[in-house]
């Protein structure tokens, strides 16, 4: 696997002309091209900001999820498992498929909320980013869940029980003690999703149609329509960057809080 | 915990998981749609979309392909994969934690990037848009998986079983079969399984690797979507989620159970 | 020309096991007899159960070799030497019922069918199992499917039976049962055994023989007897039961010879005594006498404490020296108690010299 990549690297930085290949020749044009030019770098920033949006939302909504989860035992855990577990056997074409049916401005959720007088004309939720964000939530879910569930899960109840036991109020408890405990899988989980949602193919380039453009699916123009592969490989060199940029010191915070624990 | 704050949570909850899960009811309920496009909620009943698509010439092609890639990457991963897990626990070798993070990685990194690289490497070694070359990569996605859940069985093995058995008589390959195997069968299993859902569903990777006469299903329904929104995708993805949570929901609380006992 | 009386059931010669630059055993050389019980007994890290998976097969001597019998085994897989080794954590295949997890070893071995069944019945009556042929082991409890792995090697009637430590995982009173009980089926067979252990009570009641083993070196082999009131080595006088340790030197010669103790006491030594540097005497050979009484050593109790069935005091001499002391708790009349002032003497010739 290490080898593939590692060709992918070295044809990152060769020259590509239309109708002659691939020249043999080292270069960095390639990243030039895209750090320098206002559209790639726009690319660039709307690939982070998703990123970081769906980062965010799935942090908010996976917490009570997870937290219920952690709590649970038995049968009612198993059965929230599966229920959570299962978008996940479903493969994300189909569920972008069924977010195309939901946001479209004919979809369900437009024409729930027009009849029910809450909007006077449909909000525009495909073809981008916001829908690409809701979809793209969605489909990530379960990944922060999980993350988060493993660290709840870690936070043994006899920490609690003391806390209660010397007069913690609840939102205090949680604040200054299941937070920062769960700290470990909120890391881990960000950083999952973040690098998920940031690599994500389908579901933009489906619900964000032609107008959206972002990082993995440049890349997979320049690649299969536009055949300039080193160039496509200089931008997912980049990608990969910015998601070591964040990994490297999110797990060099686990580290250091795990050795602390 | 307080009675207000609990129904509190149950009822956000209960709203996040409908949206977890919304995507997935809307595509089944417009698979028996009367409409000629999807619209949630379904207008009448009809098993016409299922119709369109099994008497599909393309369709019922494209989900031979995918059912045979599926089987024989799962075969290549499920072998490769369990002699890895057992090499990982058994033995000490030198740069062990290296070689394991390498074997894991492909689950976590960007398909998009790994489509690219191997296109580029493939192509090379003359392997880009045949079968063999979308085997090899399937089977470099799907091992991990094999890899951890048998590592998981593997956990609970008390090696002096082993020793019991070769003791007692049984040579090395007896051993392997008669003792060994049995126990680690349910995370064999449960990997073999995850592994070929990954593999029928995969598509990015797929996409950078297929040529003409290798569409697999997953690269038709995403053609599809992108030319025309037509409820016979929603009758494929009806089957194919049936299908998994047919199969997938079994063999994974049986691997739970056992892991948990 | 050796008669077959004379060729040892088990032959170690010279074993040794070296990882990188530790030690684990080093040059452990043993005969173990047609029908033996012999016990490697020793603290853990001693190099007894490795040595013990060097004789099964597990693991391959740095150098020195195993013969059973006349035959040369140090090269041969653990499935073909004909040896059955019961594990500590009994090693049941948990897949299989108890019936199937006898009858593998037997399939392995390639035995009909009707001579299959026949040894697992007959092998099942001997523990006992008959009524549980059909529970997988995690319906049994720790006792039974200690004698499932028992009934597994036996119905392969190897040459040599091993034990790994079978009986820690058991209770204290489930233990002693099961002691016995290997002990009588291994003399009912006349079976050679192998048994590691670091229960001294348990090798000392079960072996014909013990190698105390420490840091990877054999200490000493004997028999009970030999290692409690003679033993060899420091090591040996101390990990077996409890001993008081005298250092100094032997001076004088003829009748007058005494141990000329580094406190300043001078201890008696029987006839003969040869030269030494410790004087080891046994807490329970110890009496308490008169203060007149030949060799007696005035002392004061300085604690008295209660062993179940036996009074544990030390007295502290004059010199300086603490002295344990056992004795039975008296009928009647109080014990001795901590402040009294007392005599303690012990018979000359149980005292045990050593040169270490």
């Amino acid at each position: 696997m290490a080898a593939p990549l590692a060709l992918l690297a070295v044809i990152s930085f060769k020259d590509y002309q239309p109708g002659r290949g691939i020249i043999d020749e080292w270069q960095l044009g390639n990243y030039t091209r895209f750090l320098t030019d206002r559209f790639y770098l726009d690319v660039l920033w709307s690939t982070l900001l998703t990123g970081a949006g769906v980062t965010l939302l799935t942090l908010a909504l996976g917490f009570p999820l997870a937290y219920a989860l952690s709590q649970n035992r038995g049968w009612k855990r198993s059965a929230l498992y599966m229920g959570i577990l299962m978008p996940l056997l479903t493969s994300a074409v189909v569920r972008t498929f069924g977010w195309m049916i939901l946001l479209g401005n004919n979809g369900f959720i437009n024409r729930t909320l027009l009849q029910a007088g809450l909007i006077d004309h449909p909000v525009r939720l495909m073809y981008n980013l916001t829908g690409v964000i809701i979809a793209l939530t969605e489909v990530l879910l379960p990944f922060m869940v999980l993350a988060l569930d493993a660290a709840l899960l870690n936070i043994s109840p006899s920490v609690i029980e003391a806390a209660r036991n010397v007069g913690g109020r609840r939102t205090r408890i949680f604040f200054r003690i299941i937070l920062p405990l769960a700290l470990p899988g909120i890391v881990s989980g960000s950083v999952l999703v973040f690098s998920l949602s940031i690599s994500a193919f389908v579901t933009p380039s489906l619900i964000g149609g032609a107008q959206i453009k972002l990082m993995p699916t440049i890349i997979y123009q320049q690649a299969m329509a536009l055949l300039d592969w080193p160039f496509g490989a200089a931008i997912a060199f980049i990608m990969l960057f910015a998601i070591a940029a964040l990994l490297i010191p999110a797990l060099a915070l686990i580290e250091r809080r795990s050795r602390l624990a | 915990m307080h009675d207000v704050s609990l129904s509190m949570l149950r009822v956000v909850n209960g709203v996040i998981l409908l949206y977890l899960l919304a995507p997935i009811v809307v595509v089944v309920a417009t698979a028996f749609g009367t409409s000629p496009y999807p619209v949630f909620p379904p207008a009448g009943l009809t098993l016409h979309w299922f119709d369109r698509f099994l008497s599909s010439p393309e369709l019922i092609q494209s989900t031979r392909l995918s059912a045979a890639l599926g089987l024989v990457s799962t075969l290549c991963a499920t072998t490769l994969g369990t002699l890895a897990a057992l090499a990982l626990v058994r033995y000490r070798f030198r740069g062990k934690a290296s070689v394991s993070v390498l074997l894991l990685s492909p689950i976590l990194f960007p398909a998009v990037v790994l489509g690219l690289a191997l296109l580029v490497a493939f192509t090379r070694a003359g392997l880009a848009q045949t079968f063999s070359g979308l085997v090899a990569a399937h089977t470099v996605l799907i091992t991990p998986f094999v890899i951890r859940l048998v590592m998981a069985s593997l956990a609970e093995f008390d090696s002096s079983i082993e020793e019991a058995a070769r003791n007692l008589g049984a040579g090395r390959l007896r051993t392997f079969f008669r003792v060994t195997l049995p126990i680690i069968r349910p995370g064999l299993l449960a990997g073999a399984l995850f592994g070929f859902i990954i593999s029928f569903d995969e598509l990015v990777i797929t996409l950078f690797l297929a040529g003409p006469g290798l569409q697999t299903l997953p690269i038709r329904i995403f053609a599809s979507i992108e030319y025309s929104s037509d409820p016979t995708i929603s009758a494929i993805s009806t089957c194919l989620i049936v299908a998994w949570l047919l199969l997938g929901v079994p063999v994974y609380m049986r691997f739970l159970s056992v892991h948990r006992a | 020309m050796r008669s077959p009386d004379t060729i040892a059931e088990l032959r170690l010669a010279g074993l040794s096991k070296i990882y990188g630059n530790v030690t684990a055993v080093h040059e452990v050389s043993l005969d173990v007899a047609h029908g033996e019980f012999v016990a490697l007994l020793g603290p853990s890290g001693c190099g007894k159960t490795t040595t013990l998976r060097m004789i099964a097969g597990f693991v391959p001597p740095t150098s020195g070799e195993v013969f059973l019998g006349e035959a040369n085994v140090t090269q041969l897989p653990p499935d073909r030497r004909n040896m059955g080794m019961v594990f500590q954590n009994y090693a049941l295949f948990p897949h299989m019922t108890v019936r199937a997890n006898v009858e593998f070893g037997l399939k392995c071995h390639r035995l009909q069918r009707r001579e299959r069944d026949r040894r697992i019945a007959e092998v099942l009556d001997l523990v006992g199992l008959d009524a549980a042929a059909d529970r997988h082991p995690r319906q049994l409890s720790g006792g039974q499917q200690q004698r499932v792995a028992l009934a597994r090697v036996m119905a392969l009637r190897p040459r040599l039976l091993l034990f790994d430590e079978p009986l820690s995982n058991l209770d204290a009173k489930l233990r002693i049962q099961m002691r016995d009980e290997i002990r009588r089926l291994q003399r009912q067979s006349g079976v050679a055994a192998v048994f590691v252990t670091h229960d001294q009570e348990e090798a000392m009641t079960m072996a014909d023989r013990i190698v105390v083993m420490s840091k990877g070196r054999i200490e000493q082999i004997g028999t009970p007897a030999d290692i409690y009131d003679r033993p060899e080595t420091r090591f040996v006088a101390d990990f077996i039961g409890a001993a008081n340790f005298f250092e100094g030197v032997t001076r004088g010669t003829g009748p007058a010879r005494v141990f000329c103790c580094r406190s300043g006491l001078m201890l008696p030594l029987p006839l003969g005594a040869p030269d030494a540097t410790t004087l080891v005497i046994r807490p329970e050979r110890i009496a308490f006498v008169t203060d007149n009484a030949q060799d007696a050593l005035r002392g004061t109790v300085t604690r008295a404490r209660q062993i179940v069935a036996f009074m544990e005091y030390i007295v502290t001499l004059p010199s300086g020296d603490l002295v344990i002391v056992q004795a039975q708790r008296r009928a009647v009349a109080p014990q001795m108690s901590e402040g009294d002032a007392v005599a303690i003497a012990w018979p000359a010739a149980d005292s045990i010299l050593l040169t270490s």
